[in-house]
């Protein structure tokens, strides 16, 4: 295992841990789109591409938008 | 039950599932060094009679092109589930989903509006270039499509709602999502009419590098970059159209 796996599998660790102990939904989202980042970079060092492209496109793009739309939905007169 | 009595359950049951796990890493096979013969089988056979250069392609839409059907019908279903609930919301708040026009969009430079525009030319070439090179480089129908797709939200970024609205026809979107995803699954009937085999790859495999190789895998991958590039532009569609009311609603 080279080294930069090493400090990537610790980081999406120490993420992972972080988007469970997000309290505000608002915050949880961009640090969950930080993780899918990370998550994103590992496979890639991990030799998996195809993977790492899809993880960008759904971790970074399709989860936030809804989470977003639904947060602004449900939040409202609050 | 206590406080005291859950701390004591938990403390029980995290040391067990930590121990259990523990035990269960130290049977795995050392990092990087999957033995399993499918491996070696499909990294073989891929390049030699798929003439396909990128293995997991042809894994997605030829070794396991079944699943990918599975797949295909669930992301074509999720869809179908999500314009079905939306639409129903839209009826109970008929009256205020009257088009407005963003007063954002107008108060924005030039330079800030256009910028996006370009940007999603580029993105969008960027998820076709993805689909239409699955088989030589990593990416394929589903990468391309969800890019192509996500691309299309510069357009919502720069112009507003109304120009995406403008932009993302609703029906034609609908439309070739449904085509895509039919043209999967009649692929995949030619064939079991033709070979013998549901999703046999019965197309002429062309040279090994080709842009047009591989087969029925390029095509199944186009089917799948279409279906997934027009059902992430709906959802967006209904879901920014979810934005527009709330600020009705509050305003």
């Amino acid at each position: 295992m080279s080294l930069l796996q090493i400090v990537l599998y610790l980081l999406v660790a120490v993420f992972g841990a972080a988007v469970v102990f997000s309290k505000r939904p608002v915050n949880q989202l961009f640090v969950y789109t930080t993780f899918g980042m990370l998550l994103a970079l590992l496979f890639f060092v991990l030799h998996a591409p195809d993977v790492a492209l899809s993880e960008i496109a759904v971790g970074t793009l399709a989860v936030p938008i809804m989470v977003l739309v639904t947060l602004m939905k449900t939040s409202r007169k609050t | 039950m206590s406080p005291r009595i859950r701390t004591v359950v938990y403390l029980f049951s995290a040391v067990l599932t930590f121990g259990v796990l523990m035990y269960a890493s130290g049977g795995l096979p050392p990092f990087g060094a999957f033995s399993g013969p499918y491996t070696d089988f499909v990294l073989q056979i891929g390049t030699l009679e798929r003439s396909v250069y990128n293995i997991p392609t042809a894994v997605n839409f030829d070794f396991r092109g079944f699943d990918t059907l599975g797949e295909e019908f669930i992301f074509f279903t999720s869809v179908a589930g999500v314009l079905f609930l939306f639409s129903a919301v839209k009826a109970e708040t008929q009256q205020h989903a009257e088009p407005m026009e963003s007063e954002r969009a107008r108060g924005q430079s030039g330079a800030i509006r256009w910028f996006p525009i370009g940007l999603t030319a580029f993105i969008a070439a960027l998820g076709m270039d993805l689909a239409a090179h699955g088989q030589l480089t990593p990416g394929g129908g589903f990468q391309g499509g969800a890019v192509f797709g996500g691309g299309l939200a510069c357009i919502y970024l720069a112009l507003g709602l109304p120009a995406f609205v403008h932009a993302v026809k609703k029906e034609t979107m609908d439309f070739l999502e449904a085509l895509g995803a039919f043209s999967f699954g009649a692929l995949g009937m030619a064939a079991l009419f033709i070979a013998g085999a549901f999703l046999q790859n019965i197309m002429p495999l062309g040279q090994t590098g080709a842009t047009v190789s591989g087969g029925t895998i390029y095509f199944l991958s186009c089917a799948v970059f279409v279906e997934i590039a027009c059902g992430f532009a709906v959802l967006m569609l209904v879901f920014l159209k979810q934005t527009q009311q709330t600020e009705e609603d509050e305003g």
